[in-house]
């Protein structure tokens, strides 16, 4: 089953502003052969508390630590200040959150946060494409904002490329529950995009194949795990461990590590028993340490992966091999044949007849389980039908209650959408809205209203924008006479916010005041 | 401003096909370990590596990421995870070998069919160290790959033909260099500039730690 090292205290905004111990740094970046995981952990210092906005307590808190692995009797050749010289460089999560805790980047803090918090409150309805395009987009919109804000803003390539990394982290750990699907069917299952409905119908298929052939040994594969000497059985079950802390983890850099340190104890393994280390050699093996890791929700994790990891980790290099291997060991599995075994046609059918024997057993059980539940559904299988989940804040029932809203008529039509209703929260006085906010407005009025009340809510309020309308429906004039005016006012606020909310406020002097007086009230 | 030498880099993907006892690997292995660059240990394993070679007279590095397959006919269908995107396929047999020859020019057809267009096939014999066994003719290979040019419509470049030794390392420096050569060179740099430039300049595929900030810039600059 899969563990759930972690329960999110959904409180509202409150918990977006608590100051959390989040991580124990590097220390251990130590001689330990697999790659680090260290920074997902908050669990060893209790010293100085780090800001973080919110996210990152969201990690495991009991996930055992890799170091574990170090107990395995097998030894790496490598220089431990080489090992990430390839594909995964020295990722330093506290260094990131030290960063965003300068002064300085303050602007960048509530960007997330505010991010952060609009993503959770209308993520649900949310189709899975936009739940993709929507991070991305903000990872896009951050990337420009560290050009902007120290100290990003002096960063060489390296440590800007460690701050997206710890971007990333920092949202999709606290993403999680609206973009993994196994999660999504917790929190909230009603709201289910078609795709994860489908990823978790493809999950059971896939378990339910390893279930099939869980006969499977080596000689099967012509493996010789005999030849491979007296450790192969705890090698094996090094590697299925590693494989199996993926559902342990959150962010899509853990959970493809988790992976590649499957992948590398593989490799040592294969290097200790002086056996050539190729793909010849790899491939049988990795696909045994599936067969035997049985996984839960493999098929949703690389889905995951896919989706939330950034490009230009995944789509070259080293990690992309990896990801590619266990791709096409899966697709492996899944259309496995007695064609594809070693193993005469009489034993093959003498283990497909047990199976065939102990699916129908499981049937009738699941049947009765079934009879006994008064209302489960036809795919109680898959899904077990949830009470109908009565919404967390009295906002969303409201919403419910007096629209009835349905998730499609809700949806967003893209990232912009959500851009455009947190400039409309931007300016919250009663300006007429400007066509481009009367259109949304009318795609989607009650979300729109919903947003900006309940943005209003929150502590921080002014801080993900979307990218400033095209510079021709903007009067240059105006907007530097706005500039001015604001800076007279607010001498203490950052010009480069000024400059935002002006540029979202299409340089309306009363509306940018209200929004200034809301941003200066808050501090 | 006028760039620095090898200042010109651009990165490749390469996937090796062939049967299982061929040595598509050792050939890898003595390429990674015999050129002049120092070995860069992989972090995870050896079915995956690099290695850069300077193609001296156009002033430019290309960094090679090779991706092995197994070679078991019961793991082909794994294949075409690993030869997607990818920008050449080295196909070895073993000059020893018919069959495996034979399978080379499977891995052929199915790369004309079902690989990225433009991809660049060399079909490389292996073990060249020991013709006294031979069973496969280079004329021959010439002759195949005469003809499937003839028969293959629709573009698709000339195929590669080359034998090597990965015992010997005799010949195996000199197909990835006609690789490289093969390869769109130009292409993949103004690529690579225009998605860094798309970024907010950082540069597509990671940073490359030997070269990070002049390549930026001249990303940044060159258009």
């Amino acid at each position: 089953m899969t563990m759930q090292p972690y329960t999110p205290p959904l409180d509202n905004g409150s918990s977006i502003t608590s100051i959390h111990n989040s991580g124990n740094t590097t220390s251990n970046n130590n001689n330990d052969n697999l790659i680090d995981l260290s920074d997902s952990e908050n669990t060893q210092q209790e010293g100085q508390p780090q800001p973080s906005p919110q996210a990152v307590p969201q990690v495991p808190t009991q996930a055992p630590h890799p170091e574990a692995t170090r107990h395995a009797s097998i030894h790496v050749d490598v220089n431990p200040s080489e090992q990430y010289q390839q594909s995964h460089r020295p990722f330093d999560f506290h260094v990131f959150l030290s960063h965003l805790r300068k002064k300085s980047a303050d602007p960048l803090v509530r960007y997330i946060r505010s991010f952060l918090s609009s993503y959770i409150r209308q993520g649900y309805t949310f189709s899975a494409e936009q739940r993709i395009k929507i991070i991305i987009d903000f990872k896009q919109f951050m990337n420009d904002k560290f050009a902007m804000y120290e100290p990003f803003a002096s960063m060489d390539d390296i440590d800007l490329e460690n701050s997206r990394e710890g971007l990333e982290k920092l949202v999709m750990n606290r993403l999680y529950d609206q973009c993994f699907p196994p999660e999504v069917v917790k929190t909230n299952p009603q709201f289910m995009p078609d795709s994860y409905t489908r990823d978790l119908i493809l999950d059971k298929e896939f378990e339910t194949t390893l279930e099939k052939f869980s006969w499977i040994n080596g000689t099967h594969l012509d493996i010789d795990l005999d030849e491979l000497g007296t450790d192969s059985t705890n090698f094996l079950d090094h590697a299925i461990n590693e494989l199996n802390k993926i559902n342990q983890y959150r962010a899509p850099r853990d959970k493809i590590i988790c992976i590649l340190n499957a992948c590398k104890i593989i490799f040592s393994f294969l290097k200790s028993t002086n056996k050539e280390t190729n793909a010849d050699a790899f491939v049988p093996l990795l696909i045994l340490v599936i067969f035997k890791a049985k996984t839960s929700n493999l098929i949703s994790n690389i889905h995951y992966i896919e989706n939330f990891r950034g490009e230009e980790w995944v789509n070259r290099g080293e990690t992309s091999y990896y990801l590619s291997s266990i791709q096409g060991a899966i697709g492996f599995i899944k259309n496995l044949g007695v064609d594809e075994l070693t193993i005469t046609n009489e034993e093959y059918d003498a283990h497909m007849e047990a199976w065939e024997a102990e699916r129908k057993q499981r049937e009738v059980e699941i049947k009765i389980n079934q009879t006994d539940k008064t209302d489960s559904g036809g795919d109680g299988l898959l899904v077990q039908p949830q009470p109908q989940h009565i919404p967390s804040t009295p906002m969303r029932s409201a919403d419910y209650s007096q629209q009835g809203l349905s998730p499609s008529s809700v949806l967003f039509s893209s990232a912009e959408m959500l851009g455009k209703s947190i400039s409309n929260f931007l300016s919250p006085s009663a300006t007429p809205p400007s066509q481009d906010q009367q259109q949304s407005q009318a795609v989607v009025p009650a979300v729109s209203q919903n947003m900006i009340d309940e943005f209003q809510n929150l502590p921080d309020n002014q801080e993900y924008q979307p990218p400033p309308p095209p510079e021709n429906e903007i009067n240059h004039q105006q907007l530097s006479e706005a500039y001015d005016t604001l800076r007279e006012v607010f001498p203490n606020l950052d010009k480069n916010i000024l400059k935002d909310i002006i540029y979202l406020n299409r340089g309306d002097v009363d509306v940018c005041i209200d929004a200034c007086l809301q941003l200066v009230a808050d501090e | 401003m006028s760039a620095p030498a090898t200042s010109r880099f651009a990165q490749f993907k390469l996937v090796l096909l062939g049967e299982s006892a061929v040595g598509k690997s050792s050939i890898v292995h003595r390429f990674v370990k015999n050129t002049f660059d120092e070995l860069r240990e992989s972090t995870i394993g050896a079915a995956f590596l690099t290695q850069t070679i300077t193609i001296p007279e156009t002033d430019t590095t290309i960094k090679f990421e090779i991706w092995d397959t197994a070679g078991q006919e019961r793991y082909k269908s794994l294949a075409p995870m690993y030869y997607r995107n990818a920008n050449a396929a080295l196909c070895v047999y073993d000059i020893t070998s018919r069959v495996s020859f034979n399978r080379a020019q499977d891995w052929i057809k199915e790369l004309r069919k079902q690989a990225p267009e433009g991809i660049v096939i060399a079909l490389v014999g292996n073990k060249s160290d020991l013709s006294d066994n031979r069973e496969v003719e280079l004329s021959e290979v010439e002759e195949y790959v005469e003809q499937y040019n003839s028969e293959a419509t629709g573009g698709g470049s000339t195929i590669i033909i080359a034998e090597c030794s990965a015992k010997t390392g005799d010949g195996v420096l000199e197909v990835f260099n006609r690789i490289g050569r093969a390869l769109p060179v130009e292409e993949a740099i103004n690529a690579a500039g225009g998605r860094a430039r798309q970024a907010g300049g950082r540069r597509a595929g990671g940073v490359d730690l030997n070269r990070p900030r002049a390549q930026a810039q001249q990303g940044g600059s060159c258009c």
